[in-house]
């Protein structure tokens, strides 16, 4: 740990609104759905996930 | 790279092998190829597992994919493999990843499968032309889809694709309002070890987020006259008022422990 010892001088101000310019900002990018067609075997049931929406 | 380039990893099968949640869960395949990779195999958890163990082990079905950052938590958290995620802003040129990738460090890479669907290597019958997570390394590529399983169905044979279908497959991925563009990729990364990172804040304002149940849920502006310290590497939060999510680390030490800033402050050490 490496504080510099000048800083102690925090103070809060308003609330800052998000802005699009940002370089830590970018979209939630998440793979997309697979549908699944006949001949491809059937999603087991699967106790630990009980998620049973049909994908398709 | 690896610490044992000649070792192939194991293909990882989202439909054949992925149970419930397989047809979501190509990215989450992929990461079980990068940590079979990145291993030499002793760690193969394969994509039912990572899904799991994800913040998000229930997809949500208004986007019940995974992102690379999920899966990288994952990575880390439970099987010790960093994986350094190249997107946004910080996306990575098609000419950095394949010299990456040819020097040994595997990659899970997004791309649009429409490209594929097109070719002999299309795994899922000309029906999904959508954003997939596939893995890279020197010696192969890995379509979570390729099993083989029905005629026309393309099957792993460990060679690696054609480096101009990949190229395109990964410019024309949808990133919401545009394409990321031909030439960039976004790619998550092996590497060798765990790197540290240290944040450094000059004199100045810098925001402070807070997160509750892996979000965020406000941030405010505080002054500095600058500090530096330990953080944690990246992670990447979603934030519903802004509608998009941050890159943010975690201070270590000193009299900023514990906060959430952004993480462009930090760099590895």
């Amino acid at each position: 740990m490496t504080d510099d010892p000048i800083d102690q001088d925090d103070e809060q101000a308003e609330p800052a609104p998000p802005t699009d310019d940002e370089p830590d900002a970018e979209p939630d990018v998440r793979n997309d759905p697979i549908p699944l067609q006949p001949g491809d075997p059937a999603p087991e049931d699967d106790p630990a996930a009980p998620f049973t929406e049909d994908p398709t | 790279m690896s610490g044992c380039p000649s070792y192939v990893a194991d293909p990882s099968f989202q439909i054949t092998q992925g149970g419930v949640t397989g047809p979501y869960d190509c990215t989450a395949h992929s990461a079980s190829d990068a940590i079979d990779f990145a291993t030499c195999g002793a760690k193969d958890p394969g994509g039912r597992t990572i899904r799991l163990l994800s913040s998000e082990p229930v997809p949500d079905p208004a986007s019940p994919g995974l992102n690379l950052w999920q899966v990288a938590e994952v990575a880390l958290e439970h099987y010790g493999v960093y994986l350094e995620v190249r997107t946004g802003a910080r996306a990575v040129t098609w000419d950095e990843y394949e010299r990456r990738r040819k020097g040994g460090q595997g990659a899970i890479v997004q791309v649009s499968y429409a490209p594929i669907a097109a070719t002999k290597y299309d795994a899922f019958g000309s029906t999904f032309f959508g954003g997939h997570g596939m893995f890279e390394s020197v010696h192969a590529t890995y379509d979570p889809g390729a099993d083989g399983r029905r005629t026309g169905i393309w099957k792993f044979d460990g060679t690696v694709y054609p480096r101009e279908l990949m190229k395109r497959s990964a410019g024309l991925l949808d990133i919401g309002t545009r394409s990321v563009g031909y030439g960039l990729v976004w790619a998550a990364f092996t590497r060798d070890v765990i790197p540290d990172f240290k944040a450094s804040v000059p004199a100045g304002y810098y925001h402070r987020f807070y997160i509750s149940n892996g979000r965020i849920v406000d941030r405010d502006r505080l002054r500095t006259g600058s500090f530096s310290a330990e953080c944690s590497p990246p992670r990447l939060f979603w934030w519903s008022a802004a509608g998009k999510s941050y890159r943010l680390v975690q201070l270590r030490g000193g009299a900023h422990k514990d906060q959430w800033i952004a993480a462009s402050f930090a760099h590895e050490v």
